[in-house]
């Protein structure tokens, strides 16, 4: 069974643009907050800011020993570049955090931005393709102002 | 605002045309259904969010309208 979701629509930008947009819950230990995210297929990983991440309780400056144990949990750098964003490679923490999406829970590498957040131009949340791409199938219509997340697995 | 019916919509979609140029550029906390907090700090408006006892509430960003996607 395929879920629909509507575009979020801007209609006052010219032509008028749409993007996929979810809400999802996003834990840090006890902390549990929803945000509005973007469903980006173009993107490898799932990306939010350390503008959001700190408020959710994440310490980003920590020693040694808790930065080796977050990267053998994420089997990532702790702290490295990613190229894709904008023009130049960003720079990032990779830490865990849970995020639900339409009710099902997933252990995410987040990659968190260093730098100020922008509310005109960055998303809270960016879901790629290992999170929401990796719990669903997403049929994505523009035609028809939709997109639709599926969990069915087709056994022939 | 506009209310929409779905499970969980996302905050935007619960803006209207008129609120969403309003709020361009802006981060929102919307608690039930209504526009909390307002400002341009992510981290402000967002712990202001987490203090609200409330199932029922979602932080976004209004994106500028003449931004794109493409960097």
């Amino acid at each position: 069974m395929s879920i629909p979701f509507s575009y979020q629509p801007f209609p006052l930008a010219s032509p008028d643009r749409l993007r996929p947009m979810i809400r999802v819950t996003l834990q840090v230990g006890s902390t549990v907050q929803d945000f509005d995210a973007l469903v980006d297929s173009g993107s490898d990983v799932t990306l939010s800011h350390v503008d959001i991440g700190v408020p959710m309780g994440i310490t980003f400056e920590c020693g040694a020993n808790e930065k080796k144990r977050i990267e053998q949990l994420t089997g990532l750098p702790f702290e490295y570049k990613i190229s894709g964003i904008g023009s130049e490679p960003v720079n990032v923490y990779v830490v865990q955090a849970i995020v639900l999406i339409n009710g099902k829970r997933i252990e995410a590498n987040i990659h968190w931005i260093k730098g100020n957040f922008n509310p005109g131009g960055d998303f809270p949340i960016v879901l790629g393709q290992d999170t929401i791409f990796s719990l669903f199938d997403i049929n994505f219509s523009k035609r028809q102002h939709k997109f639709f997340l599926s969990e069915e697995v087709v056994n022939k | 605002m506009q209310k929409k019916a779905g499970v969980r919509p996302s905050g935007l979609s619960m803006l209207s045309s008129k609120e969403l140029t309003k709020y361009q550029g802006h981060c929102l906390g919307i608690v039930e259904g209504k526009i909390k907090f307002v400002g341009k700090e992510a981290n402000k408006v967002l712990r202001d969010l987490l203090q609200i006892k409330s199932r029922d509430k979602v932080f976004t960003c209004v994106p500028n309208l003449k931004a794109t996607m493409v960097k």
